[in-house]
C-alpha cells in the first residue's frame, strides 16, 4: 500500500491517490497525507484508481479525515472505485458522506 | 494497319473496291465471296470495318450482318452495305438487320472515303469507352475483393464479443457495408462484463476504420478487469493519436459486476440511456457526462464514472443517435418522445416494438445513419469461461497462527493471495480479502486484544486507539488464531465455509446497526452483506461464515 498526494497548480485541489489494499496498516501514512496545513482550504479528492481493496478500518479512516478536515457531507470526492470497493461503499451507505464515483 | 473486309459474290466488284481502297490508303484488304464466308473471315481476321453486298448466294448480306453483329458483342465493328438497291423497303430491312450505313452503287469515291473514316472514328471511340469500362469493371472487382477482405478482417477483430442474449439483446444495422457503430462485449478476469457501445462520426469505411484500434484496446483491457475509467482514458489517447481530428467516437462504456448489482458507466456524447426496473418502471435516465472519445487532449480528459446500484432484472436501454434521428420519407424525425413512449408502455415487448415501429416509420431503403439498439438485463453473471475447469474434490485448509506471527505479521494478504491463486476463487479474491480481513481484525482487536471501538470517536482518539492496539499487540505473550477454510463443490451451489477461532475472550457482533457518523462498526455489516450465513459460537470465540461461489 502506498499513498501519494498532489496539489493542483493553483493549490485549490488536493488529490490523494491510494494504491494497493487500503486497510489498517495504512493508518499513519494516510493521516500524513491530509495533515498539511495547506489542505485546510483545498478541495479533496481521493483517487482509488489503484486501490485493490478496502476494509472497515479504512472506512473509519476516511470518516476520520472528513471530520478532521471539517468537511460537509458530499464535499470530499472519492473517484475511480473498482467494483469491490464501490460495493463496500454501497453496503455501508458511504454515498451519504462522500461523493463517490 | 486498318483491316477492311469486302464481301461480294462478284469478282469484278471486289476488284474495283479493292483498288479504290488501296488508292485511298494503305488498307489491309481481305475478301469474302458470300455471307457465310464473311462470318468465317470475321472470326479469323477480326476486321476493323466491313463493306457488305446485300444480294449474294449461300447467305445474303442481311443474314450475315445479323450473325456478325451477334458475334461482336461490345466490340463495335461497323458494317456498311454497298448496294445497287434503290427500293427504300429493302434498304430499310438491310439496315434493320444491324448494318450501320449504306453506300449506293455506283459509288462516289470521296463519299466512300468519308463514310469509312467516320465509322472508323466511331469504332475507335467505342473501343476507348470499352477499354475504360473494362478498367472500371476490374477496378470495381478489386474494390469488392478488398471490401471482402476488410470485412473478414473486421469480423475477426470483433468476434471475441460475448453477446449472450440472456443478458444482451441487440440490433445493429449500418447504412453501408461498414458500420461506424460499435457494440463490443467482453468478460473480465474479475468476473465482470464490460460493454462498449459507440458511434464514430460519419459512416462507411472511414468511420469503421476506428473500430479496429478501439476493439483491440477494449478487449485487452476488459479481459484484464481494468476499470472503466482506465479503459476510457486509453481509448481516448489512442484515438487522439491515430485518427484524424475530424473523427471522434461518442461512446458508452460500462461494467456490470459479477454479482450483477452494480454498473459503472463512462458516457461521452451519447444520447441518454433508459434504466427500467424489472416491472418496467422508469428508474432513471443515465446521461452523458463527457465529450466523445478522441476529442480532448490526455491532460484534459476526464475519466470519472457514474456508479449505479441496479437490481436483479433491471434493464438498461442504450442506443445510438441513428435511432432518434431516423427520418420518415416525409422528413419527420423518429424523436425522443416516440422512443420513450414505446419503452415505457410496451412491457417486455418493448425492444421488438421499438424496432418494428422504427421499420414502419422509416424507409428502410434510405437509411441515413448507422443504427444500434441494445437491451441489457442485469443479472448475476455466470463464471468466466477460464474457470470452467471445476474443482470437484472438496478440500480443507487450516492455518494456525501462534503469538509470534500474530504480533509481527498480517496474514490476510498472504492468505487471500493463496486462495485467489485457485482458478475457482480468482474472481472472488477481492471480496475474500475483505472478508478475511474483517474476520481477522474482529478476532484480534475485540477478542484477543482488549480494545474498545467506542474510543474511535475523533481524530485524536482514533489515533490513540491504534497506539493502544500496537502497544497491546507488542506485549502479547499468549494467543492463537486459527483459520479453517473448507470448499464444498456441490455442482448446484459450490461454497466456502470460513471459520476463524481465537484464544481470546470472545466477541459477539453486538449491534450491527450503526449510525453513519461512527468511525467504527462497519466490519460486521460488510461480513453480513457478502455472506450467505454468519454464525458466532463458543461465546464469540469462533465465527463461521458461508460464502457462495456464484
Amino acid at each position: 500500500m502506498n499513498v501519494e498526494t498532489k496539489f493542483s497548480e493553483d493549490n485549490q485541489i488536493l488529490t490523494i491517490s491510494i494504491s494497493g489494499s487500503f486497510d489498517f496498516n495504512s493508518l499513519n501514512i494516510f493521516r500524513q497525507a491530509y495533515s498539511d496545513d495547506a489542505i485546510k482550504s483545498a478541495k479533496v479528492i481521493v483517487d482509488m484508481r489503484n486501490t485493490t481493496t478496502i476494509d472497515s478500518s479504512a472506512l473509519g479512516m476516511l470518516l476520520n479525515m472528513q471530520r478532521y478536515l471539517k468537511r460537509a457531507d458530499g464535499e470530499i470526492s472519492i473517484i475511480n472505485c473498482n467494483p469491490i470497493v464501490a460495493k463496500i461503499f454501497a453496503i455501508t451507505h458511504f454515498s451519504k458522506k462522500f461523493n463517490i464515483s | 494497319m486498318v483491316k477492311i473486309l469486302i464481301v461480294d459474290d462478284i469478282a469484278t466488284n471486289r476488284k474495283l473496291l479493292r483498288q479504290t481502297l488501296r488508292a485511298l490508303k494503305d488498307y489491309d484488304v481481305i475478301e469474302a465471296t458470300n455471307g457465310l464466308e464473311a462470318i468465317t473471315r470475321f472470326k479469323e481476321n477480326a476486321p476493323d470495318l466491313i463493306l457488305m453486298d446485300i444480294n449474294m448466294p449461300e447467305m445474303d448480306g442481311r443474314q450475315s450482318t445479323k450473325a456478325i453483329k451477334a458475334l461482336m458483342g461490345d466490340n463495335y465493328t461497323p458494317i456498311i452495305f454497298v448496294t445497287a438497291l434503290t427500293v427504300e423497303d429493302s434498304l430499310a430491312s438491310a439496315l434493320a438487320s444491324g448494318g450501320d450505313d449504306f453506300i449506293s452503287k455506283p459509288f462516289n469515291v470521296s463519299v466512300l472515303e468519308s463514310k469509312i473514316n467516320a465509322h472508323l472514328r466511331i469504332r475507335e471511340l467505342t473501343q476507348q469507352i470499352a477499354d475504360k469500362n473494362q478498367e472500371l469493371v476490374s477496378h470495381n472487382q478489386r474494390l469488392i475483393n478488398e471490401h471482402e477482405l476488410i470485412e473478414h478482417f473486421f469480423e475477426k477483430a470483433l468476434q471475441q464479443s460475448f453477446l449472450d442474449n440472456k443478458y444482451i439483446k441487440y440490433h445493429m444495422s449500418s447504412m453501408s457495408a461498414f458500420n461506424g457503430d460499435v457494440l463490443l462485449v467482453k468478460r473480465g478476469i474479475n468476473g465482470s462484463m464490460y460493454m462498449l457501445m459507440g458511434d464514430f462520426t460519419g459512416h462507411g469505411l472511414t468511420a469503421a476504420m476506428g473500430t479496429l484500434p478501439v476493439a483491440m484496446i477494449f478487449f485487452k483491457m476488459a479481459n484484464k478487469g481494468l476499470t472503466v475509467g482506465d479503459i476510457a482514458t486509453e481509448l481516448n489517447a489512442q484515438l487522439r493519436r491515430v485518427m484524424p481530428s475530424s473523427i471522434f467516437f461518442a461512446a458508452t462504456l460500462l461494467e456490470l459486476n459479477a454479482t450483477g448489482d452494480m454498473l459503472t458507466v463512462w458516457m461521452g456524447g451519447m444520447p441518454e440511456n433508459y434504466w427500467l426496473s424489472k416491472g418496467g418502471q422508469l428508474k432513471d435516465l443515465i446521461h452523458s457526462q463527457h465529450m466523445p472519445l478522441g476529442v480532448l487532449d490526455e491532460s484534459e480528459f476526464d475519466f470519472s464514472t457514474q456508479i449505479i446500484n441496479v437490481e436483479n432484472g433491471d434493464k438498461i436501454y442504450l442506443y445510438t443517435d441513428g435511432v432518434i434521428e431516423a427520418q420518415s420519407p416525409k422528413g419527420d424525425l423518429f424523436g425522443d418522445d416516440r422512443l420513450k413512449d414505446i419503452l415505457l408502455t410496451q412491457g417486455d415487448n418493448r425492444f421488438d416494438q421499438v424496432l418494428n415501429t422504427l421499420k414502419q416509420f422509416t424507409d428502410i431503403e434510405n437509411q441515413d445513419d448507422d443504427i444500434t439498439l441494445v437491451e441489457l438485463t442485469c443479472h448475476a453473471l455466470p463464471a468466466v469461461a477460464d474457470e470452467v475447469e471445476k474443482f470437484i474434490l472438496p478440500w480443507h485448509i487450516s492455518i494456525s497462527l501462534a503469538v509470534d506471527e500474530i504480533r509481527t505479521l498480517n496474514p490476510v494478504n498472504e492468505l487471500s493471495s493463496l486462495l485467489g491463486s485457485l482458478p475457482i476463487l480468482t474472481r472472488h479474491k477481492g471480496i475474500l480479502q475483505v472478508l478475511l480481513s474483517e474476520m481477522y481484525f474482529n478476532a484480534l482487536d475485540h477478542s484477543i486484544l482488549d480494545l474498545n471501538s467506542d474510543k474511535k470517536t475523533d481524530d485524536e482518539h482514533f489515533a490513540e486507539y491504534y497506539r493502544d492496539r500496537n502497544e497491546q499487540l507488542q506485549n502479547l505473550t499468549q494467543a492463537s488464531i486459527i483459520f479453517d477454510i473448507q470448499y464444498f463443490p456441490q455442482s448446484s451451489q459450490p461454497y466456502l465455509l470460513i471459520r476463524i477461532e481465537d484464544s481470546g475472550r470472545g466477541y459477539k457482533g453486538h449491534d450491527v446497526e450503526q449510525s453513519n457518523d461512527q468511525l467504527h462498526g462497519r466490519g460486521l455489516t460488510i461480513i453480513y452483506s457478502f455472506c450467505d450465513s454468519v454464525k458466532f459460537s463458543d461465546d464469540g470465540k469462533a465465527l463461521e461464515v458461508v460464502y457462495l461461489l456464484d
